[in-house]
């Protein structure tokens, strides 16, 4: 073995990767196990390939295919955070410089809202979900460099560590952050431990308008990506909304989230969107479909099986005179 | 040498009648294949655009099963796609006796599943539900499918399955092959007999369907079979209506009146599941559950006042007491107290309970299966006995436990027969066993201690004795453990079979070191 090979699989240790027992239980919510049937492209298949001595090049496959939505994580027995495991076996894989700038901007304010780049890329929804969330004191934030930020650490970048301290410094004062990018989620967690951090169906559903609109014939599509990240808190959360306005969910029968994979901003991927939907959409006949993410959302109006397709932030009536300004446009 | 000159006799029958006497008894991993064959066989496997995996990473991953003891390396690995690639496959190990082993969900402990060379054949690539008959209730699956993943589409129409392993990644082909056992077993029997018809492929790489009435001795001999007589590729089994279920936990001192009551039940069709589930001998859990509040209410009115069990208060006052009495044991009391922390809640999420009633219990079971008792190494002996062995063949494998580790826990169910039935023959249903079996895994609680594999398998090998001193059977039947088929059923049924394989599968290819 080379210095390099040493190195490199050496990556992966953070994830507690040598816990895995093999158990394969990952792989019953793992989206591309659902279409591959191949358990080396799995979370427990990578886990037990560095385990035999494997490297993240002999693994490239395994780790490009991965779509990032956390539900292996969310049901490992062992604890493995799976999550970890692929990111940084990316990093290991495409051994790119850290990346720079990535503080935003806006009003400074203890509760700021991170529409991510699909909400930002959508000026209708951007402005329902901002005017929404500014009643309850959420003032939207330029967070384009965090996205950017989030698409390579995503494919293997990492921040650059004076660039991540600057950031952590400019949110002092901030106490709350609804972000739609779930994936942020746990980096947020991590580098803000003092600052709560929700998803946009969270925060959303915690106003009343928003969930008496919900019906018994919806069915509700949570973003996987931040439900997995706080996996014991949501199961609850959304388990008694489910409960409360009789909806239906994307879960499955381990209250993991079942993904579309459109969120993956991994270009190699190997995940058919559209065959995830169908399999969510299996034997259910809702009346109405409503998503929590506009990736999930896309993904559902293509679909030919579904049937009204919204946005959680179309779920509330804002008259037009009140919808927030054009805040993505500044 | 290579394999096609030596007899398969040579090969493959290495566990004669008395291996096992006067040498220690160790763990022993088959002979690694040599490959002598091998690339013939993948060339005109690819030939036919079969794809075979010979990545040394990936045949890594497939080393070992859930036990992580046995360890083996195939040559390749193929993911199972259909009946036809499958018996493609077959047909040329035969010519070049190359043996394949199958492995559904892996979840064999004594390396039943793991492949010492040759071709590993993984079935869970063929995962498909095919056709779910409400009107009949009936699902037709591929057998490589996990029980859960068969149980989450039945869900979608309100349906489910009848009895699996509590274990989401078992497969139903697996499960078939070895028995199955749920907490309902004493009601609705073990998981192979809920089969209705198969799809399998021969050893020698014929499709065939079987059933009761079609091919009935390959039926027969498939079902419990142990992958020996055919690979499992299609099932049709019986399933019902999916009903969340109320479970009620009684616990008892006293591992014998524990056993006596589960007996109790089992025998009265009490209730519609039962099992008893124990922190070592001290904590003897009998849990009852009920698919109905009209069972529920029969079980109060006309059982529970014969059961010797306590509510969770008189448990603890009990405990309370007794402990007090001996202060020098509250280290036990304190474990004691620490895993009933740990469990009660795990076996009771706010989020699989709906109006008091747990729904997905094979979740909620599994998870804490393996969040608790889990690991990467599991060394999980167990007897199967008939109903009068029962208690005293558990109470000794208890004393062995006891003896070798400072914490375990014991599973028991008991297991309804569907008559006489050939398969049960050289199987882990009991010979002597009438109308029920029970049967008990005594699970040691590793946690991070380094017990040498030689005190494990001292540790199996004495519970292992009690099946051959008692005439019992075991649950895991077969891989390290073969030899003491032949010590508990004899040479005479063991060569019954044997003959049997061998007519089967002339080049005995197909699991080779699993069972002969
Ligand atoms: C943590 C844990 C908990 C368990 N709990 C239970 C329990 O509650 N109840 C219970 O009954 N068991 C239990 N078991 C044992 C295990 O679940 C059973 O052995 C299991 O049903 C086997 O299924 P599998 O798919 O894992 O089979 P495998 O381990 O893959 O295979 C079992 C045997 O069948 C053969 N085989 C596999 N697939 C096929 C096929 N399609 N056709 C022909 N032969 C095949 C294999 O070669 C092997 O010999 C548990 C095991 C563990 C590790
Ligand atoms: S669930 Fe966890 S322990 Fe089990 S195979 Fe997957 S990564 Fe490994
Ligand atoms: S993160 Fe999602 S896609 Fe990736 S291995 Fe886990 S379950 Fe599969």
């Amino acid at each position: 073995m080379n210095t390099t090979d040493m190195e490199t699989s050496n990556r992966g240790a953070g994830s507690g990767y040598e816990k895995c027992t093999g158990c394969a239980v990952c792989t019953l919510t793992c989206p591309v196990w659902h279409q591959t049937r191949d358990i080396i492209l799995t979370a427990g298949g990578r886990s037990r390939v560095l385990q035999s001595g494997g490297t993240p090049e002999e693994m490239r496959e395994s780790i490009t295919a991965c779509v990032l939505c956390g539900a292996c994580a969310a049901v490992c027995p062992a604890g493995v955070d799976t999550v970890a495991l692929t990111t940084e076996l990316r990093a290991a894989l495409a051994a790119r410089a850290p990346r720079g700038s990535f503080s935003g901007g806006g009003k400074p304010s203890a509760k700021l809202f991170f529409p991510g780049a699909a909400l930002r890329g959508n000026g209708e929804l951007l402005r329902r979900a901002a005017s929404l969330l500014e009643t309850d004191g959420f003032t939207l934030f330029d967070d384009a460099g965090l996205s950017e930020l989030a698409g390579e650490m995503e494919t293997g970048g990492r921040p650059e560590p004076e660039e991540l301290k600057n950031f952590i410094h400019s949110m002092s004062g901030v106490t709350e952050i609804a972000a739609a990018d779930g994936f942020l989620h746990r980096y947020l967690r991590q580098w803000l431990p003092a600052v709560r951090v929700s998803g946009l169906g969270e925060a959303l559903l915690r106003k009343r308008e928003i969930k008496n609109a919900l019906k018994a014939g919806d069915l509700y599509i949570i973003e996987t990506r931040g439900y997995h990240a706080a996996h014991t808190r949501l199961v609850t959360f959304y388990d008694r909304m489910r409960l409360e306005t009789g909806c239906g969910l994307n879960t499955s029968l381990q209250r993991a989230a079942i993904p579309t994979g459109a969120a993956s901003r991994q270009t190699v991927g190997r995940l058919d969107t559209a065959e995830q939907a169908r399999w969510i959409l299996h034997k259910r006949r809702p009346a109405r479909i409503v998503a929590e993410s506009v990736e999930d959302l896309e993904v559902f109006k293509r679909t030919p099986e579904s049937p009204e397709v919204i946005h959680i932030a179309e779920l509330a009536r804002i008259p037009q005179s009140e919808l927030a300004g054009t805040r993505d446009e500044r | 040498m290579t394999t096609a000159n030596i007899s398969s006799t040579d090969i493959l029958d290495h566990v004669a009648p008395d291996s096992l006497k006067g040498i220690p008894r160790r763990q022993t991993n088959p002979a690694r294949w040599n490959g002598g064959s091998w690339g013939a066989f993948t060339d005109a496997l690819r030939s036919q655009n079969i794809e075979i995996c010979e990545k040394k990473q990936t045949c890594r991953v497939y080393a070992v099963d859930s036990g992580g003891l046995a360890s083996g390396l195939p040559h390749g690995v193929a993911l199972a796609r259909s009946a036809e690639q499958i018996s493609a496959i077959l047909k040329q190990a035969q010519l070049h006796r190359v043996p394949v082993t199958v492995k559904g969900g892996g979840l064999t402990t004594e390396g039943e599943s793991v492949a010492f060379g040759g071709l590993q054949l993984d079935m869970r690539a063929m995962n498909r539900v095919l056709s779910v008959d409400a009107k009949n209730m009936t699902v037709r699956a591929q057998a490589g499918i996990y029980w859960h993943t068969l149980g989450e589409v039945l869900r979608r129409d309100g349906l489910d399955y009848l009895s699996a392993p509590l274990n989401m990644t078992s497969s139903v082909g697996g499960t078939l092959s070895v028995g199955g056992i749920d907490i309902n077993s004493p009601r609705l029997g073990c998981s192979a007999d809920q089969a209705v018809s198969l799809q399998v492929v021969t050893p020698t790489g014929e499709i065939k369907e079987c059933s009761e009435s079609e091919n009935p001795e390959l039926f027969e001999r498939v079902l419990l079979g142990y992958g020996q007589f055919g690979v499992i590729t299609e099932a049709s089994m019986r399933i019902r209506k999916f009903t969340p279920l109320t479970m009620h936990y009684f616990y008892y001192g006293s591992l014998r009146e524990a056993m006596e009551d589960l007996q109790l039940l089992v025998r009265g069709d009490a209730a519609d599941y039962c099992g008893i589930l124990t922190v070592l001998d001290k904590a003897v859990n009998l849990l009852v559950a009920f698919d109905s509040d009209e069972r529920e209410r029969a079980f109060f009115s006309g059982w529970r006042g014969r059961l010797r069990g306590h509510g969770q208060l008189g448990f603890a006052l009990r405990m309370t007491w007794h402990y007090a009495l001996r202060p020098w044991r509250i280290g036990e009391a304190l474990y004691l107290l620490g895993r009933k922390r740990a469990l009660e809640p795990a076996f009771k999420p706010e989020h699989h309970l709906e109006k008091n009633k747990i729904v997905d219990r094979t979740v909620v079971f599994s998870n804490s299966v393996w969040k608790f008792w889990g690991g990467k190494r599991m060394v999980i002996p167990d007897l199967a006995t008939s109903a009068e062995k029962f208690v005293e063949a558990i109470e000794r494998g208890n004393a062995v436990c006891r003896k070798y580790f400072p914490r375990y826990t014991l599973y028991c169910v008991g297991i309804k027969l569907s008559g006489r039935r050939e398969r049960y023959e050289l199987s882990c249903i009991p010979p002597d066993a009438e109308g029920f079996a029970y049967g008990c895994e005594f699970e040691p609680i590793l946690g991070g201690e380094d017990y040498s594999r030689e005190y494990l398998q001292a540790f199996k090998n004495e519970i292992y004795d009690i099946g051959v001193e008692m005439k019992t059977s075991y649950y895991r039947f077969g891989g390290m453990m073969k030899g003491y088929i032949r010590r508990v059923f004899g040479d005479e049924l063991v060569e019954k079979h044997l003959a049997m394989k061998r007519a089967a599968d002339p080049a005995m290819i197909l699991n080779p070191d699993v069972i002969f």
